[in-house]
């Protein structure tokens, strides 16, 4: 069966056919690849990654079951030579299943480790940054109005408030928990460190005189790498730089193209499917 | 730190994307069907031709499990025909030879028709369109059309080393192979050095750059210098006020406050 | 009197500095911190100073000089809440790394027992396992309190969230898996060893497809060899 015949027939309803389990992995690792391409932390894709937890949880389910069978001993009361080489070949291929079915997990596992790791590093590179996106603007307001007598204010008075109800894309519901968790840590290691006996006004973690790295966001005008996957995309030139208004772009990338562009450019068609980072 | 890597996926990763590519086997002996994560591996059944992807190929291959049969650009002919298109040829003096056409993208040769891009859908009801390492690239083919203009595949330079490593037995004179791959690199990486005069103006008004034809391996590789290329002729291309513009755009995006501090601290000096 | 101030923070960004080119972690600058930390006290009270004449009701076009020197100390402070941010953030990021490749720092607080006597080792070795570091008044820590705290608490916060992905091992290599699976040729007679998949007999001259991480320790022995 050609890889496209087996595309053509997924089962949109069915996570469970070898061919969902196919796409799937290609989207996993389409994402991972765009994910360590682009500064921005890209949207959460929930269900993608349910499905490829699910899987991994029950491929490791399966080779516990294989190894277990392999390492079973050779039954006492075989005599004959046959049934002793039949064994030996079927733990011979058991083995070899085993090796196969190990290091398929494990390319797996690791795409999944390289992409968390790598979200991970970008929500803390720009906390506040996410921390303000994801926090309703009425708690922003509302801290800043803060009745907290002056002289008491924390560091961590600075943080944004998360609402309780999830989603709160682009993160996933453990990210911000993390996020969240380590930002109180490290306005508490500050507060503790040297802010807490600073004058009131100096305590916040959010202001420009704490320095460039308190509410700075990921540099969307980088240039990235992609290939276009449709007919025609044309590259856009937001507003700002001079420009009054969205410019779409004067030559269009065709299908095959790999062009080295602007991220913002290109962000609207990626989230479309149109390009591929590379 | 939870990521120590830059941003872009490195040589070791895009290897890993490679070793994705599905290659063609001859099998020595049996095995059952597979269900991996990466999706399903079919039976293996002497003397059957069977697909899988490079990785598995390469497991099977160092066992002596089975020949792997190369695809039909990892020859001498094929590799010279697209040495002399890259090194001969007025239209790729400056620029890659094509790449292999993406679905539904017309040959070269039938260059006046039109693409259709033809979607799937994944579970989420998303389009997906199919790229390397999950086209049909490197699977071998007992017939090539003869029209049919050799091209070199998007992971071509990770492919072709893996298998000259571990099956240059399996291969159509492999030391030539291997001198021709060479060739084409160097050829190509000198490319994209002197590449600045390609990335021109008129690539500008498009708001891009065009790489079209460039390898994984050279890309990952290039990456950081293309970058800076390119932002480098964004300035200059732009006009004299609107580079000054952007100039100081940049800087207040990049902690303003610095700049405007810096200044106010000559104060206190 | 502006030339005074500043000096001190640019020696605690000096070390940020250093600090980022290190692979460990240099002792904290404590008496740099409390320095820094105090002319922005002292910075404060100069505000005040200048202020309180006028009762709330400082017109700065009225009166420039003070405006100018208001001013000067107000960049100064957060100048200096500047160099202690990037000082402090620069050694937590340090600890965050380490945490992420599995190494206790807090463990490694206490002075390598080089010319220590065997009493004062065995009582470094009992302190350690009880966990307190630096308050057993044997103090070469490099980490200040607030810092081995904050590295407890990190890991407390990575664990809860590794927690959540257990079947991929968070911390493990981010390397793409090469070789998981190796040839090997038996060197000497070893015996069994136990797998994963099973008992292996380790016969000299034969040749095994192994995983890797189940031999690596007999291939440093000698016993095996790696092929290819």
């Amino acid at each position: 069966m050609d890889i496209d015949d087996i595309l053509a027939s997924v089962d949109r309803h069915d996570p469970t056919t070898p061919e969902s389990t196919a796409l799937d992995h290609q989207l996993l690792t389409r994402f991972w690849v765009a994910e360590r391409g682009v500064s921005e932390l890209l949207p959460w894709p929930g269900p993608l990654m349910d499905r490829m937890m699910d899987r991994v949880r029950r491929q490791i389910e399966t080779i516990e079951d294989l190894a277990a069978t392999s390492a079973d001993p050779l039954p006492s009361t075989s005599t004959t030579t046959n049934l002793q080489t039949t064994t030996t070949n079927t733990n011979t291929t058991i083995n070899l299943t085993l090796s196969i079915l190990q290091t398929d997990l494990s390319r797996t596992q690791y795409t999944l480790r390289s992409l968390l790791r790598q979200r991970l590093s970008k929500l803390t590179k720009h906390s506040m940054h996410y921390l303000l996106r994801i926090s309703p603007p009425t708690t922003q307001q509302t801290q800043s109005q803060s009745q907290t007598a002056e002289h008491d204010l924390r560091p961590e008075d600075s943080i944004p408030t998360v609402g309780q109800e999830a989603p709160h894309p682009p993160l996933s519901a453990p990210e911000v928990r993390f996020l969240v968790a380590h930002q109180h840590l490290l306005a508490k290691h500050y507060g503790d460190a040297f802010l807490g006996s600073f004058p009131p006004q100096l305590r916040r973690l959010d202001d420009n005189a704490g320095g460039t790295s308190m509410v700075q966001g990921p540099e969307v005008r980088e240039v990235v790498f992609v290939r276009c996957l449709v007919e025609e995309v044309r590259v856009v030139v937001p507003p700002g730089d001079g420009v009054e208004e969205e410019v779409v772009g004067g030559t269009a990338m065709r299908m095959g193209d790999v062009w080295a562009v602007r991220w913002e450019g290109v962000r609207d068609a990626w989230r479309r499917g149109e390009v591929e980072v590379l | 730190m939870a990521f120590p890597l830059p941003r872009g996926i490195m040589p070791p990763e895009i290897s890993f994307l490679a070793e994705m590519e599905m290659v063609t086997i001859l099998p020595r002996q049996r095995l059952e069907g597979l269900e991996l994560l990466g999706g399903p591996v079919e039976p293996l059944i002497p003397p059957r031709r069977a697909s899988l992807p490079l990785w598995l190929a390469l497991l099977l291959k160092r066992q002596r499990r089975a020949n792997i049969l190369p695809p039909s650009w990892l020859h001498p002919e094929s590799l010279s025909f697209i040495l002399d298109i890259e090194t001969q040829y007025e239209e790729y003096k400056d620029t890659f030879s094509p790449p292999p056409p993406l679905p539904g993208q017309p040959l070269l040769h039938d260059r006046g028709e039109p693409a259709v891009a033809t979607p799937r859908y994944t579970p989420d009801g998303e389009r997906y369109y199919p790229a390397p390492p999950f086209l049909p690239q490197n699977v071998a083919r007992d017939h090539v059309p003869p029209q049919e203009l050799q091209t070199l595949p998007f992971h071509w330079l990770e492919v072709g080393n893996m298998l000259l490593d571990a099956a240059s037995d399996d291969l159509v004179d492999p030391d030539q192979t291997r001198r021709l791959l060479k060739e084409l690199r160097e050829v190509r990486m000198a490319k994209i050095r002197s590449g600045v005069d390609a990335l021109d103006a008129a690539a500008m008004g498009g708001g891009g750059v065009a790489l079209t034809g460039v390898g994984a391996i050279e890309l990952g590789e290039g990456r950081r210098f293309i970058s800076g290329v390119v932002d480098g002729l964004r300035r200059i291309g732009a006009s004299r006020e609107q580079a000054r513009r952007e100039e100081l755009a940049e800087e207040m995006a990049n902690g303003g406050y610095d700049a405007t501090q810096d200044d106010d601290d000559e104060m206190e000096f | 009197m502006s030339n005074m101030y500043g000096e001190l923070g640019n020696k605690l960004v000096q070390h940020a500095k250093r600090t980022q080119a290190l692979t460990h972690l240099p002792p904290y600058q404590t008496e740099l911190v409390r320095a820094v930390a105090r002319e922005v006290r002292d910075l404060d009270r100069d505000v005040a100073r200048l202020l309180t004449p006028f009762e709330g009701s400082f017109n700065p076009s009225q009166e420039p000089a003070i405006a100018c020197a208001l001013l000067v100390d107000h960049l100064c402070m957060r100048r200096n809440k500047r160099c202690l941010l990037a000082y402090h953030c620069v050694r937590t990021e340090k600890l965050e790394e380490l945490c992420w490749t599995g190494v206790d720092v807090l463990e490694q607080q206490l002075p390598v027992a080089e010319e220590a006597s065997a009493g004062a080792a065995a009582a470094a070795a009992a302190a350690a396992a009880q966990g307190q570091g630096a308050g057993s008044g044997m103090n070469h820590s490099s980490l200040s309190p607030e810092e081995e705290e904050y590295f407890r608490q990190y890991s407390d916060l990575l664990a809860a969230y590794k927690g959540q992905w257990t079947d991929i091992d968070l911390t493990g290599s981010l390397e793409p898996p090469k070789d998981l699976f190796i040839d090997v040729r038996v060197l000497k007679d070893a015996g069994e060893i136990q797998t994963e998949y099973g008992v292996i007999n380790l016969t000299k001259n034969s040749q095994l497809y192994v995983r890797q991480g189940d031999v690596e320790r007999l291939i440093a022995q000698g016993f095996l060899e790696r092929l290819g």
